[in-house]
């Protein structure tokens, strides 16, 4: 399958890179770390270890989702591979689409690695195997989802820099736009409540996939509202992912 | 068949957009025409920048074209076309981490094949690559690049072959090798297409020349037909003679003790020759003198100045 062999390559090129090491080494240092600090303040030990825990996955599987992103996509057109990976009868969105699972399970690896890794660390100290953990690690692997294809989809279309701006515009305004309409919604009538809405609809929502807040208290997602997140999830990726693609398939290759 | 039209490229234009958002247009190609015979070596020869790479670009569906168009056999060039074609791009890079073969095989799963394996042994063997064949080509020299890269283009045993400088940046050794690699490959029934700003390599390889200057087409024919029949000169030089024997056409000059003689016209040579003879001279050397490419090339230069100044 074509767009399997570009998803593999993909993947064997972002797990080489110096990006990914980095990353993984300070993500899985700060988890082991967070012991450490969790002696320096005061208060409930225990919290603080899970906030340290949970902090470092979102924030790691971001940065790990935009950056790599962006700078795989760009080297491919800094060196030109990507001429003949595209002179080859391989569609633009084939390639697209290839990039983005090669991506999308190279975050997935880490993800996964993270997960277990804090998993294994909380056992001792919460008394039973924290199996909670994986509900939630499998909605923050959409939000990175999410932020691959929006990364993909400016990377396609402007430079390394733009789309890095960009994208982490889409991720910290993918923070507000729920809180806006639900806490503030009122505030706004006729028109301007109608244009919140589609930036409401256009732009992520990550309350839906991101439960770090109620992990730490209650422990477990409750499970309509982790399958509403999987279909939010999914259904929003492909979208962005369709768009990408539409924007991309007639676009002249400037190198 | 052999001599049958495979390509033609008809009055393509091209803009490059640039400035502040792009909103500004920078045209390069202002009317590329040109046809591809199947079974054989057509050299695209333009200075840097004159717009080769860019009609590639245009020909393998990286770029759209602004006007004009491409038909592959009668038919506008499709992506179910450009399947039968192989691409080596400028500067070549692949994936440095894999292996030759490595690259190979990943192109052959762009391409869908099945059971490769015996194609890509043939493809190593054809470009001289089995020894490095399980290196990493970030170990490769540029000539080596060069040459898988052929091969990956051959992958999917295409019927026409594209490449954009195969020639440039390598040794004189380098060249020798891809100059015989591409002849081989005419042998073998491709067509080839390739791009190069090297007018002695053009000679040597090619059975077409197309000549862009400033993103037009000046030019195009038969190497022997760019070179002219009409122009061809004949340098003869003799020993023991001081001078030209009387009546004869021609420049002459006596060098040493070496007489020199331009001729411009084939039914000179022989009368002239039995006369030197007859009066004691000895023959050193026949040379017929073909204008060369370079020539050509300045000249259609300095039209191409001289219309736009
Ligand atoms: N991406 C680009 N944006 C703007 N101008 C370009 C771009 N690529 C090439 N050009 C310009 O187009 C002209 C033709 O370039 P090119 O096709 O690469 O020539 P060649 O391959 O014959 O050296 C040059 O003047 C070059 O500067
Ligand atoms: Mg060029």
């Amino acid at each position: 399958m074509r767009v399997t062999a570009v998803a593999v390559s993909t993947f064997r090129e972002a797990v080489r890179s110096r990006l990914f090491l980095l990353l993984g080494l300070f993500a899985g240092g700060l988890i082991l770390f967070s012991k450490v600090m969790a002696m320096l303040v005061v208060g409930n030990n225990a919290k603080v270890v899970k906030d340290v825990g949970l902090a470092t996955m979102e924030i790691f599987i971001s940065l790990l989702a935009v950056l790599s992103t962006v700078t795989l996509f760009f080297k491919e057109r800094d060196r030109k591979t990507i001429l003949n990976v595209l002179s080859k009868p391989l569609s633009r969105e084939e390639f697209l689409v290839g990039k983005f699972l090669g991506l999308v399970f190279t975050t997935g690896v880490a993800l996964f690695s993270l997960t277990l890794l804090f998993s294994l660390y909380l056992w001792p100290q919460e008394g039973g195997y924290p199996f909670y953990l994986w509900p939630h690690a499998l909605l923050l692997f959409f939000q990175g989802a999410i932020l691959t294809a929006w990364a993909l989809l400016f990377s396609a279309l402007s430079t390394p820099i733009l789309s890095s701006l960009f994208t982490l515009g889409i991720y910290l305004s993918g923070y507000l736009t729920g809180t806006l309409l639900t806490h503030y919604g009122a505030i706004f009538k006729g028109s301007s409540r109608i244009a919140l809405q589609a930036l409401y609809f256009l732009l992520p929502n990550f309350s839906l996939l991101n439960w770090k807040n109620q992990i730490v208290y209650t422990s477990s997602i409750p499970t309509g509202e982790l399958l509403n997140g999987l279909f939010y999830g999914i259904n929003y990726t492909l979208a962005i992912l369709v768009l990408a693609v539409i924007l991309y398939r007639e676009r002249d290759l400037l190198l | 068949m052999t001599g049958d039209v495979l390509l033609s490229v008809e009055d393509l234009t091209k803009d490059y957009p640039w400035g502040l958002l792009w909103l500004k247009h920078k045209r390069v190609l202002h009317g590329v025409s040109f046809s591809v015979s199947q079974g054989e070596i057509t050299a695209l020869l333009g200075h840097n920048g004159a717009g080769k790479s860019t009609t590639f670009k245009i020909l393998m569906g990286f770029l759209r074209a602004d006007g004009g168009r491409v038909l592959y056999r009668g038919e506008p060039l499709s992506r179910k076309a450009r399947s039968y074609i192989g691409f080596l791009p400028e500067n070549p890079a692949f994936y440095d981490y894999l292996t030759g073969r490595e690259l190979l095989r990943f192109t052959a799963e762009l391409f869908s094949l099945k059971r490769f394996e015996g194609r890509i042994d043939h493809l190593l063997r054809l470009v001289k690559m089995e020894e490095a064949a399980n290196l990493p080509l970030k170990k490769y020299s540029k000539g080596m690049v060069q040459r898988i890269g052929v091969a990956q283009a051959l992958v999917s045993n295409p019927e026409l072959l594209i490449l954009d400088e195969p020639l440039d940046g390598l040794d004189p050794e380098g060249r020798q090798i891809l100059r015989n690699l591409i002849v081989d490959l005419k042998e073998e029934g491709k067509t080839v297409l390739y791009s190069t700003h090297i007018l002695q390599d053009a000679e040597r390889i090619s059975d077409r020349a197309v000549i862009l200057v400033k993103g037009k087409t000046v030019k195009e024919g038969r190497i022997e037909d760019l070179l002219g029949g009409e122009t061809s000169e004949y340098e003869v030089s003799f020993k023991g003679l001081r001078e030209a024997p009387p009546g004869a056409k021609g420049r002459w000059q006596l060098r040493g003790d070496t007489l020199y003689g331009i001729l411009e016209k084939e039914e000179e040579v022989q009368p002239l020759v039995q006369e030197c003879l007859r009066r004691g001279g000895q023959v050193l050397s026949l040379v017929p003198l073909r204008r060369t490419l370079e020539e050509i090339f300045m000249e259609l230069k300095d039209e191409s100045n001289g219309s736009r100044g």
